[in-house]
């Protein structure tokens, strides 16, 4: 078996949390005050450790053995035991929550960091704590002082798992046809359905499960509008806060899948015997606005699994690429007797890894500059700077989502790519990674459901004030960049692109008001593409300033005028290296990625209704 | 109790070390940790401080990139830090002597050290130190119990082909092997408590009667790439290659 160790990029996080969003910012709000830079040094450290040395062991016998159902009862994979009760003695998995609730109550931004470590090196086992967490914060915000005196704590602790039951066998996307039914009984509701896909629905991990199920009220309206949501554990909660009383929840099944074979995707069924009682959460029939909550959390948490895991895909590429002995050196091609090397010489390679390196720290920027809009539409001190950071992070959800999660796919897929033959093999960790990372654009709302979220709900908000604030923004960018010799193609790029998705979303909106509603939907997915294309573009434009500053100042150090001087300190600086190769990144980006923005563009302008007008049916 | 656990800064256990074509080490991205073995002192500390109560103190003598690893002890549960400012480079009596020294300052009643460091495996240094304190020591360590009142140690050390249990009177040194206990991590609390933790420094200058060096390294090479392997077909076959080679 070759080599399946968990790669972290700590360089690039290190620069983004420190250098690009500048996160020790956030540790002058009252909220998270108690926090330094060092001790983000510190977490970095030992969660990268506690994720290669006790995740990731766990992670490849655990794609292996995957999960067993036998009556009722569903078995995980046996090294996620060990490895799980660790992370829950050492208080990883309560990172960001309520300190009131034993959580630790770290910034997301600093949370989301380290999810990614944790999401990397076992996906499977990381998801079922990622739904227990939200699970609690919706509790938090949305329930009774009973509720959360009763339930949040051993969710955070991670001894019970938290779930979000929507879908149902024929109510997956169109969520507003669910018909699981809820009843009032004896001063009581009762719960009584199927629901199907429940990751960590039923397992060996928790000693109690606590479901968050939407379901319709008797006499409730059809539709969204007449959905509510219930708190419903699998054992009532007892006096004295522990599992008491069976309540009617029964596992029907699991699901046999592509990826993600340590987690369990359960069919539940709820009330079989009407002795299935639920708490109603939030008011009747506003079930789906609370949801939405854990929803929005959970949509980030699958783009940090696509950016997570493309990231140790194109990281493992790298290092094949860079021992793999193969083919001579393109200038030799003729010679026979040529010395043969590493297939990172091949300029077709070094092309997959620039893409992959640039999907990756774009993701990466993107997710973290989202997580710490969200730390400040919840903690800043401001009125002012609060909301508009809720608003940046509504308008970034969607592009968190479904960007992250098409973009590390497709850096898996290169990844497996460089690895040629041997990366379709077993024997390496590409393909586990592929598979674990295909599930990211279907759940939590397929990609399509995002573009259309983006392009009616967010970019469609307020007369398109979310996505103007976003354009002022790169504006002030590009003129800050606008100056500089080195970074004057990707400033020229960057605004190109955004004078196009201008253009782009001003044509939506003539539509909307000529009551067109196909096409736009017809044109989501791409235009969802486009704006993350933009957004990145942005972010690694702002990273690419910071680099070039960073770098000027390094040549300056050693008095590197001429070109050759600087090679000599490039050669001896891996920090200059970093800068350096920063700058390559965006330029790639800009010329390579962004430039796709002018075909998808061309193509939503030109009214084309050919997938519209074919005969499908 | 006041209990003492060495801490060397060491390079990540599965890092590949490369060179320069001069043979000089290439240490501008590599990882660093706490050397192994000084982790399992540091556990045992901490499960001996739990039980019969006192401190544990965390000492590295290094440069200040050694505090992140003092941090890591501190943030597994160690009370307090203490660093000798030196830059790398001592040799192995010069690091005993600023150990010794340190020790002097804190006359803790036990000292832990790992039995040597993954990197130079300067395995004798713990042994200078409890030479240069005039101390009773035990090496190898795969178990440690103390009598009622602390003021002796029964070690079960691992020698060759077996086990033996020595005494020694406290304040002694003893260095740690694998099987002593399993490391902890440190939890995200104890992370987020260790910044509040003191951690003090004394400079190198400070540090009385420092030999000169003995020893010095004067490069370093890479080990020859394996040579391809060759499948015999018979136990005669192989002990005629063996003996061809004068290898037996």
């Amino acid at each position: 078996m070759a080599d399946h160790r968990f790669l972290y990029d700590l360089d690039d996080t290190r620069f983004v949390l420190f250098e690009h969003l500048r996160v020790q910012n956030l540790f002058e709000l009252p909220a998270f005050s108690s926090f330094e830079a060092s001790d983000v040094e510190l977490l970095l450290n030992e969660g990268l450790r506690f994720a290669r040395e006790v995740l990731a062991p766990a992670n490849l016998p655990g794609d292996r053995e995957g999960c067993r159902y036998e009556d009722g009862t569903v078995r995980v994979p046996q090294a996620f035991h060990e490895a799980y009760q660790k992370q829950g003695e050492a208080g990883w998995l309560a990172m960001t929550s309520d300190p009131e609730y034993g959580g630790q109550g770290l910034p997301f931004a600093v949370g989301a960091t380290l999810g990614e470590m944790f999401v990397g090196a076992n996906c499977s086992l990381s998801m079922l704590a990622g739904l227990s967490r939200a699970a609690a914060s919706l509790i938090i915000e949305h329930g009774t002082d009973a509720m959360r005196q009763k339930y949040v704590r051993p969710l955070i602790e991670g001894r019970w798992q938290g779930t979000m039951c929507l879908t149902e066998p024929h109510a997956g996307t169109a969520v507003g046809d669910i018909n699981t039914a809820a009843f009032r009984r004896d001063g009581k509701y009762y719960v009584r359905g199927q629901k199907i896909f429940i990751t960590g629905g039923e397992h060996d991990l928790a000693e109690n499960t606590i479901h968050l199920v939407l379901a319709r009220l008797e006499g409730a309206p059809a539709g969204t509008k007449g959905l509510s949501l219930f708190v419903v554990p699998k054992f009532r909660v007892d006096a004295q806060g522990r599992p008491g009383e069976f309540n009617d929840v029964v596992c029907t099944g699991i699901e046999e899948k592509l990826g993600i074979h340590g987690s369990p995707t359960c069919a539940m069924s709820f009330g079989e015997n009407d002795q299935c009682v639920g708490e109603l959460i939030g008011e009747e029939n506003d079930g789906m606005r609370v949801m939405f909550d854990m929803m929005n959390a959970a949509r980030i948490g699958v783009g940090l699994q696509g950016v997570a895991l493309g990231s140790w895909a194109y990281l493992t590429a790298l290092e094949y690429a860079r021992e793999r002995i193969q083919g001579v050196e393109t200038k030799n091609f003729r010679d026979p007797n040529a010395p043969r090397v590493p297939i990172v010489r091949h300029p077709d390679v070094r092309r997959m890894l620039a893409t992959m390196r640039a999907y990756s720290e774009g993701g990466r920027a993107l997710l973290l500059y989202a997580a710490m809009c969200s730390d400040l539409a919840d903690h800043a001190q401001d009125a002012e700077q609060k909301e508009h950071a809720q608003r940046r992070l509504d308008l970034l959800t969607p592009i968190c989502k479904a960007y992250c999660s098409d973009r590390g796919f497709e850096t898996a897929s290169l990844a497996l790519q460089t690895f040629g033959g041997h990366g379709y093999l077993k024997d390496y960790p590409v393909e586990q990674i592929l598979r674990d990372a295909r599930i990211a654009p279907i759940y939590e709302g397929t990609n399509g459901i995002q573009a259309m979220d983006l392009l009616a709900r967010k970019v469609g908000r307020e007369q398109g004030r979310l996505f103007i604030e976003l354009m002022a923004d790169i504006d002030a960018c590009l003129q800050r960049c606008g100056d500089r010799e080195r970074l004057a193609d990707i400033v020229q790029r960057v605004k190109a692109a955004k004078a196009q998705i201008e253009q782009t979303t001003m044509s939506f909106a003539a539509q909307q008001m000529s009551g067109e509603i196909d096409y736009p939907l017809l044109s989501a997915t791409p235009y969802l593409r486009m704006l993350g294309n933009v957004v990145v573009g942005w972010l690694l434009a702002q990273q690419a300033e910071i680099a070039e500053t960073r770098l000027g100042e390094k040549f300056a150090e050693k008095n590197a005028d001429d070109e050759a001087a600087q090679n000599e300190v490039l050669a001896n600086d891996a920090q200059a290296r970093f800068y350096a190769d920063k700058i390559c990144t965006a330029s790639f980006f800009a010329t390579n990625i962004l430039t796709e923005n002018q075909w998808l563009g061309a193509a939503i302008d030109s009214g084309n209704r050919a997938a519209l007008e074919t005969h499908w049916e | 109790m006041k209990i003492l656990a060495t801490i060397k800064r060491t390079p990540q256990r599965d890092t590949r070390m490369k060179l320069t074509a001069d043979g000089e080490l290439i240490t501008d991205q590599v990882q660093y940790e706490v050397n192994p073995f000084d982790e399992l002192a540091v556990e045992e500390a901490l499960r001996i401080r739990d039980k019969v109560g006192g401190e544990v103190v965390a000492l590295s003598v290094g440069s200040a990139a050694a505090s992140e690893q003092l941090q890591t002890a501190l943030a597994m549960g160690a009370d307090r830090a203490l660093r000798v400012e030196f830059e790398n480079g001592l040799d192995p009596l010069q690091i005993a002597t600023a150990l010794a020294d340190a020790i002097r300052r804190e006359s803790p009643d036990l000292v832990l050290c790992g039995k040597l460091a993954i990197d130079d495996e300067n395995g004798q240094v713990p042994l200078m130190v409890a030479e240069l304190l005039d101390w009773p020591h035990a090496s190898f360590a795969s178990k440690v119990e103390l009598d009622a009142d602390a003021k002796k140690a029964q070690v079960t050390c691992e020698v060759d082909g077996g086990l033996e249990v020595v005494e020694i009177e406290l304040p002694g040194v003893i260095t740690t092997d694998l099987r002593l206990n399993e490391p902890r991590y440190a939890s995200l609390p104890g992370i987020l408590r260790a910044k509040k933790k003191p951690s003090d420094v004394i400079a190198g200058s400070e540090i009385a009667d420092m030999p000169e060096p003995a020893l010095r390294v004067t490069g370093y090479r890479q080990l020859p790439p394996r040579e391809q392997g060759e499948i015999v077909e018979s136990a005669e076959e192989l002990a005629e290659k063996l003996i061809a080679k004068n290898l037996v």
